[in-house]
């Protein structure tokens, strides 16, 4: 019985983790950039608080900063080339970065360990840390959601010419939205590091770009409550499927496809348009009754 | 005369192809005017010119004496020479007064004199949907929410791309008296239209752009007497067909 509470719990701070990824994703698409760079601000994050800690002897809390702070420069340094890129220009850019990342990884063995792996890290932060930090990213971003900005974001994914005319500066609202992704993904990176002792650069390569990304999909892109559900359904699916093991990536695999394909705005946008026109028809015929 | 725009000589091409080669044309202050041609004759290139959307291979556009080639759109907008983009591209996720909200950004501190009041007073049904999801609205009330929407931000010039596209010919006669009535409070008025009648009918000046070219200018109501334009955008007495 305990074997499985400890299991349950490993597989619930993975999807606070990943629910955090899927949040750095979004804010960016959001904004209407077609950015896989979550992966790449993730490990800038995740190598920063882990180094301080362990080389230096930083408090946690300081290096979890400095690593949301690192994600956030990351990804405003990325956003000033990436002005003049759109669409999947964007996502190759950003994918070339990722790379980079992971390589300088391997490479500089003396500060990250390299393919060895940045070992020892002290196990400082729970669930409960990692359950607050998603708590208060799910306020901000549904406040951002909510104002005048988030209007804006809105209007540049639709149609960058449009949110031109009404006065919305493209360049600066899609630098802030890959600010506002790199914070997330460093913060949740750093939170990563100090939960699984070990780092290895490939942690942070092509799956996670991968991961990330499905989350914001199959969850949808318009709300905060998106990504957490798509998160939540691809961490949980794994473990209902265990006597399908073997076919665990196929099942995963044909789930997004068919997700994509016969639901593009993902689940739980999907669920709220049909609620909304379910709700209108039924309030319409009431109308036309009385 | 000191013209609040002009633009001259103005050349643009996209992939090759030459969309604009060189047109030239003013606008004064309180003054209504439109700019009427075939089906890709230039007209929406050379607005998007205007708005800066389009960066024009060659010439120069003057407003209020300010060269604005090479500016940024969303600061052309801020200076208040504001688009209403062709099929009126409301935020359908967002309500009526989101989409309104939205709009003011173009202000970025300007003083602007359209209120919310007077907006909702020139499209009352903008008032009656304000919480309604934009998307839920015919295309006659999708046209008068971008029309207020781009009031919001203070237009000193407002640039309109085919506004009867796609509307019931009734619908269209309303947004063109809601024009006529915001250009006699004095808004200055730059109206693109494939529907050159009710156009010409409409404003005080217009010019006719055919192959990336001005090939006739004047005053509405003498153009609309033109046998050479009648002949070629009006029809012999019938009406234009679009």
């Amino acid at each position: 019985m305990s074997d499985f509470f400890v299991t349950y719990h490993h597989l619930f701070n993975v999807f606070l983790i990943g629910s955090g990824y899927g949040l750095s994703q979004w804010i960016v698409m959001r904004a209407g950039v077609f950015s896989v760079a979550t992966a790449g601000l993730a490990s800038l994050g995740a190598y920063t608080a882990a180094i301080l800690t362990t080389k230096l002897g930083w408090p946690y809390p300081l290096s979890l900063l400095a690593g949301t702070l690192m994600g956030t420069l990351g990804g405003f340094l990325l956003a000033v080339p990436l002005a003049r890129l759109r669409g999947v220009f964007q996502a190759i850019a950003t994918l070339a970065f990722v790379q980079v990342v992971v390589a300088i990884g391997l490479y500089a063995d003396s500060l990250t360990g390299g393919a060895v792996g940045l070992n020892a890290i002290p196990t400082l932060v729970g669930t409960k840390e990692t359950l607050l930090a998603l708590v208060v990213v799910v306020y901000l971003m549904s406040a951002v959601n909510a104002t005048r900005l988030g209007r804006a974001f809105e209007a540049i994914r639709q149609d960058e010419a449009v949110a031109s005319s009404l006065g919305v500066s493209v360049t600066f609202h899609q630098a802030l939205a890959f600010a506002l992704s790199g914070a997330i993904a460093g913060l949740f990176g750093g939170l990563e590091a100090f939960q699984t002792y070990t780092l290895f650069p490939n942690t942070f390569g092509f799956p996670l770009i991968i991961a990330a990304l499905s989350y914001v999909v199959l969850g949808g892109r318009r709300s905060v409550t998106g990504p957490i559900i798509g998160t939540a359904i691809l961490l949980i699916l794994p473990e209902i499927s265990r006597p399908l093991a073997d076919y665990r990536n196929a099942l995963y695999g044909l789930i997004l496809m068919l997700v994509i394909a016969y639901m593009p705005r993902g689940i739980y946008d999907t669920a709220v348009l049909y609620l909304r026109r379910r709700r209108l028809a039924a309030s319409s015929s009431q109308e036309a009754r009385q | 005369m000191t013209h609040m725009l002009t633009a001259t000589d103005l050349s643009a091409a996209y992939s090759g192809i030459h969309a604009l080669r060189g047109v030239s044309l003013a606008v004064s202050e309180g003054e209504f005017v439109a700019l009427i041609g075939p089906n890709g004759a230039g007209k929406s290139t050379l607005l998007n010119c205007l708005s800066g959307v389009v960066r024009p291979t060659g010439g120069s556009i003057r407003f209020n004496g300010e060269e604005l080639v090479g500016t940024a759109p969303w600061h052309v907008s801020r200076k208040g020479l504001l688009q209403v983009p062709e099929g009126r591209q409301i935020l359908a996720n967002l309500t009526v007064r989101e989409n309104l909200e939205l709009g003011a950004t173009a202000l970025s501190g300007r003083h602007s004199a359209y209120t919310l009041e007077r907006i909702n007073n020139l499209f009352p049904i903008l008032a009656e949907r304000r919480e309604q999801r934009a998307g839920s609205l015919s295309g006659g009330q999708q046209q008068m929410l971008a029309i207020g929407r781009a009031l919001m931000g203070g237009p000193r010039l407002l640039l309109l791309d085919e506004p009867s596209l796609g509307l019931a010919p009734v619908i269209v006669v309303q947004v063109l008296a809601a024009l006529r009535s915001l250009n006699a409070e004095g808004l200055t008025i730059l109206l693109v239209e494939q529907n050159a009648r009710q156009a010409l009918d409409s404003t005080d000046r217009a010019y006719v752009i055919e192959q990336g070219r001005v090939v006739h200018e004047g005053v509405s109501s003498e153009l609309a007497k033109d046998p050479a334009v009648i002949a070629h955008y009006l029809g012999q007495g019938k009406t234009a067909k679009h």
